[in-house]
């Protein structure tokens, strides 16, 4: 199998261009603030200025972090038209995927989680339940997570645009790692932005999570036909698990679970592609029987 | 439109390559030598067209042509083959188009392009 050294480079500089440039710019009013007056933009226009403009400036804040989904489906238009627009949509709303990776999707994020939490219960480390006595709060971080924070807004740019022009060159590993540091660096400027959950964490430990983290993400993706629709999915559960229980950074078990998780996948998928080789042949002889 | 070239013989690849490389537009995003691999970078890499080869090394023309639609159900396909008694059977196995290797090259170009216009379900015979 060879990848060809054809590489769509210029399309996929624009893409990440157009994806920082609109969360960069939109991140950086707030950031001023954050940085000058160690508020968020919220808190300085009910204290400090309440005008039009600043409040153009909070709902740009809002669409922030729609830069990856904007620029998958701006580039795609311009170099690939109506057409090519259709297919990525398609991508998200074809429901004609392996079910059992939607599950995995679903499920992964909150065992990568939740159980090296509950090795350290009888450490003595309480699990922080808080959020059960409001389970509305958490169908609130779902519906974000799904749409706005992750979900939607960062899948059709990493996985349904990035991915496959990455994975054109390199191995699904390698292009996992790439793509999981410039998914990373992407995040920058919420370390300096008040009241985001990035601030005051360390900044390397995000990068390692994001390098493993995707290739997780490739793995659900190769294996679900590349469905952003199954990439959302974890992403929300990934963000949402997060909230519900903050702080696994700090956990040393997590980084087992979830370095022994990746291991395991490489191991047994293979790096080329992280799909199972079994899986061709069987779809070969299942049509060779029909 | 990325496209991703399937066919066991080197040489036939870079002639593809070198052909397809100098039309604005079209990108060859992966080569596969058999079908196996073909399937796997069919699911990877999510090409526009694939350009399929109807003898390759490990499974018949027909059975790729099958295995493509359970992976990918609206992937134009082309098939290309040096025997012209094949057209009709790669036709009814759910080809878009065929291409007789001994055409020249520029009906291969015409083929892309007509299959890109007749879209998913379009076909052609070249």
């Amino acid at each position: 199998m060879n990848r060809t050294e054809k590489f769509e480079g210029r399309n996929l500089v624009l893409f990440f261009v157009v994806a920082f440039g609109w969360s960069w710019l939109l991140w950086l009013p707030s950031v001023v603030i954050t940085v000058t007056d160690n508020r968020s933009l919220m808190y300085w226009m009910y204290d400090v200025d309440m005008s039009i403009g600043l409040g153009l400036v909070a709902i740009g804040g809002v669409v922030s972090t729609l830069g990856p989904l904007v620029a998958a489906f701006a580039v795609t238009g311009i170099t690939e038209g109506r057409e090519g627009v259709r297919k990525l949509w398609r991508r998200f709303w074809d429901l004609r995927l392996p079910g059992a990776w939607l599950l995995v999707s679903l499920v992964a994020p909150f065992l990568l989680v939740v159980v090296p939490r509950l090795i350290v219960v009888p450490l003595g480390y309480p699990l922080y339940l808080g959020w059960a006595a409001q389970p509305f709060m958490v169908l609130g971080w779902v519906l974000n997570n799904f749409t706005r924070s992750g979900g939607m807004s960062e899948e059709f740019g990493w996985r349904g645009y990035a991915l496959p022009r990455l994975q054109a060159r390199w191995s699904a590993v390698v292009s996992s790692i790439v793509l999981g540091a410039i998914w990373a660096v992407w995040h920058v400027p919420l370390w300096f932005l008040a009241g985001s959950s990035q601030q005051g964490t360390s900044l390397w430990l995000f990068l390692v999570n994001q390098i493993l983290m995707s290739v997780l993400y490739t793995w659900v993706a190769n294996n679900a036909r590349g469905s952003i629709l199954v990439a959302v999915v974890f992403h929300a559960a990934a963000n949402t698990v997060a909230q519900m229980f903050p702080g696994s950074a700090d956990n040393l078990f997590y980084w087992l679970v979830l370095g022994l998780t990746v291991v395991v996948v490489v191991l047994v998928y293979g790096p080329r592609t992280l799909m199972r080789r079994q899986r061709e042949p069987r779809a070969i002889e299942a049509t060779i029987s029909k | 439109m990325r496209i991703l070239l399937a066919d066991d013989q080197e040489r036939v690849r870079y002639g593809l390559r070198a052909l397809l490389r100098q039309q604005p537009g079209l990108h060859v995003v992966g080569e596969a030598e058999n079908a196996h691999d073909l399937l796997a970078l069919t699911t990877v890499l999510h090409p526009d067209l694939v350009l399929l080869d109807w003898h390759l090394p490990d499974v018949p023309g027909d059975k790729v042509l099958l295995s493509l639609r359970q992976v990918a159900p609206e992937l134009p396909v082309i098939v290309l083959s040096g025997q012209i008694g094949i057209r009709e059977a790669a036709l009814e196995a759910g080809a878009s188009a065929f291409f007789s290797k001994s055409s020249p090259p520029d009906r291969l170009l015409d083929a892309i392009r007509r299959v890109v216009s007749a879209s998913t379900d379009g076909r052609c015979d070249t």
